[in-house]
Order: structure tokens, then sequence, then C-alpha cells
């Protein structure tokens, strides 16, 4: 190919555009949903997404340290002779300690399982939709020749119409993922 | 690790019971490692502020923006988390701080009536 492809943020989707350069070229011919547009919706950048699950499984190893500290101030302090209720507190808020890192902890766990689902998404959308425009080649050619009889019109754009759909079965799996991270969205750690 | 951190409060060895006679340099030395772990969550906090993406990694679909937006409040919450750990841990180590003083103007040696 020579024409300058079109630049997504997921690799494969960029080979994949490449991929579906001609057949999206017979779609405008025939005036039919652009396919490389629909690759758009499936766009990610999963490298990102681990960057900030990364960051904040880091966040979630400090709040683990910082209850180890409170612990050992806790000690030190009733070996000073602290008072019954300050016991009380510590013990509240060493099991709001542990609540946070749990909290932190899952959150990272699907921080890192969101980015690899995305790839997974995008790579397989990528070599789906390759293996429709490879299955419309000769119709796409012979469009892109000018021939514009029904068979060939109608399974370029039967192919346009598959991506699209592969793009949007793909895109719709997110939701599960949102369902799954919606419990990790409100503080488990509260002012009283 | 045990759920807990084993309170001594109803241990039935009253040599590790709170209450016991009150040193303050004890008590300070508790505070000083209840500010070590606030600073701790401060930087817990920070980490999590970081980790901050906008919207553009999970892609443009309504349901990516959701997916976005749903991990921005998760880290928001994490960050809230960790503040809230650091303010609680702060007024433990000053009320800490408050018992050792009072404890050497007064030279009290006994058990305060009220916390800490």
């Amino acid at each position: 190919m020579t024409s300058v492809g079109e630049v997504f943020e997921h690799p494969a989707l960029t080979a994949a555009a490449s991929r579906l350069s001609a057949l999206r070229a017979a779609a405008g011919r025939l005036g039919v949903q652009d396919p490389v547009a629909a690759l758009r919706h499936l766009d990610c950048s999963p490298a990102s997404i681990s960057t900030s699950a990364s960051a904040v499984d880091t966040g979630a190893l400090v709040v683990t340290s910082a209850q180890a500290e409170f612990r050992a101030g806790v000690d030190r302090a009733e070996n000073g002779g602290s008072a019954e209720t300050f016991g009380t507190w510590a013990d509240t808020v060493d099991g709001q300690y542990s609540a946070a890192a749990r909290a932190a902890a899952s959150t990272a766990a699907l921080g890192v399982r969101i980015a690899e689902r995305l790839d997974e998404l995008a790579v397989s959308a990528a070599a789906q939709v390759s293996a429709l425009a490879s299955a419309a080649s000769a119709s796409v050619d012979a469009v892109l020749a000018g021939d514009r009889s029904a068979e060939v019109a109608s399974e370029v754009s039967a192919a346009c119409t598959a991506v699209v759909r592969a793009v949007q079965e793909k895109v719709a799996a997110l939701t599960g993922l949102a369902a799954e991270l919606e419990p990790l969205t409100t503080p488990v750690v509260q002012l009283s | 690790m045990p759920e807990g951190r084993g309170s001594r409060i109803r241990s039935a060895n009253p040599e590790l019971r709170p209450g016991a006679p009150k040193r303050p340099d004890g008590l300070r030395a508790g505070a000083d490692l209840l500010d070590q772990a606030a600073a701790a969550d401060d930087k817990a906090a920070g980490r999590f502020a970081e980790a901050r993406v906008d919207s553009t990694p999970f892609g443009i679909s309504p349901q990516a923006r959701e997916l976005a937006a749903r991990w921005s409040a998760a880290l928001a919450a994490r960050e809230a988390e960790a503040r809230v750990l650091g303010d609680a841990t702060s007024d433990l180590a000053g009320r800490l701080r408050m018992a050792a003083e009072s404890t050497r103007s007064t030279g009290f040696r006994g058990r305060l009536a009220v916390a800490p």
C-alpha cells in the first residue's frame, strides 16, 4: 500500500485500517458505511491503562506499608500507657487501613484486566475485519475498476456492514468491565 | 495477614493493657510513628492522583467513555480513602502528643479519664 495509512492508538488497528483501505475506497464509491471510521470506535491505548494500573498498585503497596507503621505506632503508644479509648479508635482506623488496602489492590488488578481485555478486543477485531476485507477483495477490486453490478456492490456493502457489526460487538463487551468496576467507584473509608 | 491488629484492649494480662502507667516518651515515640504512617498515606494519595488518565486510552464509544468515567471515579475513591486515613492517623498522633504533654506538665502517672 503506497498511500499514507490512518494512524490509531492501537497498532493492530493501524494495521487493520491499512488492510481495509481498498474496501474503504470501494465503500466511498458506493456511498456505504466507512469501515475504517467504524474502527475508530474501538481504538484504545491499553499501555496507558496499564501504566495507570501500575501507579494504583504502587499506591496500594504504600497503603499497606503505612498500615504497618500505624500498627507499630499504636503498639508504642499502648506500651507508653495510652488510654483504652485510644485503642478503640486505633482498632477502627486499622480496620479502615485494611479495607483501603484491599480496595486499592482490587482496583489495580481490575485495571490490569481492563488493559488486557481492551488489547484482546482490538487485536481480535483487527483480525476479524481484515478477514472480512480479504474475503470481499474480488468485489472490491471490481468496484474500484468501475463495475457497479448489483452482485459486487452488494458484497462490498455487506462486508462494510459486517465490519461495523464486528466493531459494535467488541465495544459492547466494555459494558461488562464497567459493571465490574462500579463497586470500586465509591470510597470504602469515609470521614466519620 | 490476620484481620485486625490484635488490640491489647481486651487482653487478660494487665501488663499488656493500655492504661498502664503513662510514659510520655513512649507516647511521643508512638506519635512519631503515626506521623510517618500519615506521611505514607499522603504519598499513597499522590500515587493514586498520578494514576489519572483522560478518557482517550479507553476509546471514543459511549461504552468506553463510561468505562473511563468509572476508572476515574475509582481512582478518586482510592485517593479520598488515603487522605481520610492520613487525617485520622494525624489526629491520633496529635492526641498522643497532648496526652504526653499533659503527663509531663502535671506529673500525672495514672490513667487519664479521657482519651487517649
